[in-house]
């Protein structure tokens, strides 16, 4: 089995070093058949001199395409070069290399498609704002009464993916900006197998997040709405389906 | 045009707006705005007093023209709004070129 670690970064300079020694001392400690591949998102610092100048594998795009844009590189570049595995990692330094070793294990045991790695289902010490835990609920439960599932993080960008999801993505025209809750109902009302196991993360290092200021969670916030109810609307028998299935 | 028209006519833009997002046919992110457009449409519908109360509240003594003015100004926002993405888009295909060189 073949695994990709894919890192999107934008302007993770001060990062992104670090994330990738963590990385290949896990994956020599381990023995994992993996590759690491990190994705410039057209960085306005110097991300791009940091990753040559350490020998980092790395993909530059032209202009920034935001971090579902960055993301969906990395799939098409799996699918081209032929892994089995894709496994999502930030280039934050919030994600922590060892802790991939859980997500190994939880995919082996279930044979599942998307395993997440969750923050909440055990106290990992991770601190989110308030807004954002109450976000976090509430999309926990709008999957459970949509899906009838629990995920309780689902905006976790730590996730390892089978081929057939990431080819999946990769070719999806309208991947989604936000990948979280809308891209979770939607691969489970597919019928794909979605597991989340505990894992630990740590606050980020240096820089700022995506999520940062007060407008931009609050446009998080009503796109996600939307995406849901737009999903909703498209898979609204196969919804049917699936809660009765699971009764 | 009778209320009852004019409801049909906001629930129907509505419809046709959610048909074409679930056909893909457009983005998601734009719909929202047209998808906003057509709830505000029916709103006037379902409510016509508002449309008075906006008129008076904006010095328009006949209450269509405040229709219209309103209409207008949403039309050139949305206008300017896809200015700004064909420059942004013309930049990323003039970037793409130049790299292929």
């Amino acid at each position: 089995m073949r695994y990709l670690i894919i890192i999107p970064c934008y302007n993770e300079a001060l990062n992104i070093v670090k994330v990738f020694e963590d990385l290949t001392e896990f994956i020599g400690a381990t023995r994992l058949n993996a590759d690491i591949l990190a994705i410039n998102d057209s960085s306005t610092d110097n991300t791009e001199q940091v990753l040559r100048e350490n020998k980092i594998c790395f993909l530059s795009l032209p202009f920034n395409l935001g971090y579902s844009g960055a993301l969906q590189t990395g799939f098409k570049y799996a699918i081209a070069h032929n892994f089995d595995f894709v496994i999502q990692f930030d280039g934050d330094g919030q994600h922590i290399p060892t802790e991939i070793q859980k997500l190994l294990n939880a995919q082996a045991e279930n044979d599942a498609d998307i395993v997440i790695g969750s923050r909440f289902i055990l106290n990992s010490g991770y601190k989110h704002g308030l807004l954002r835990s109450l976000g976090t609920k509430i999309f926990t439960l709008l999957i459970n009464m949509i899906c009838g599932e629990k995920i309780t993080d689902p905006t976790s960008g730590f996730q390892i993916l089978k081929r057939e999801v990431f080819s999946r993505y990769a070719k999806m025209g309208a991947y989604p900006r936000y990948p979280d809750a809308n891209l979770v109902i939607q691969m489970i009302l597919e019928g794909f197998k979605v597991r989340e196991v505990p894992v630990k993360m740590q606050l980020r290092i240096f820089g700022v997040s995506m999520h940062a200021g007060f407008w931009n969670p609050l446009f998080y916030m009503v796109h996600m709405f939307y995406s849901i109810f737009m999903i909703i609307i498209q898979y609204g028998a196969s919804m049917f389906h699936h809660q009765k299935s699971i009764k | 045009m009778n209320q009852l028209a004019f409801i049909i006519l906001g629930f129907c833009l509505l419809v046709y707006i959610l048909i074409k997002v679930k056909n893909k046919q457009f983005s998601e992110r734009e719909s929202l705005m047209w998808i906003l457009a057509g709830a505000i449409v029916l709103v006037f519908a379902v409510f016509p007093g508002l449309l008075d109360f906006i008129a008076r509240f904006l010095g328009v003594y006949y209450q269509p023209t405040a229709l219209f003015l309103l209409t207008f100004f949403a039309i050139i926002l949305i206008l300017l709004r896809k200015e700004q993405q064909i420059n942004g888009l013309e930049e990323r295909v003039k970037e793409l070129a130049q790299q292929m060189l």
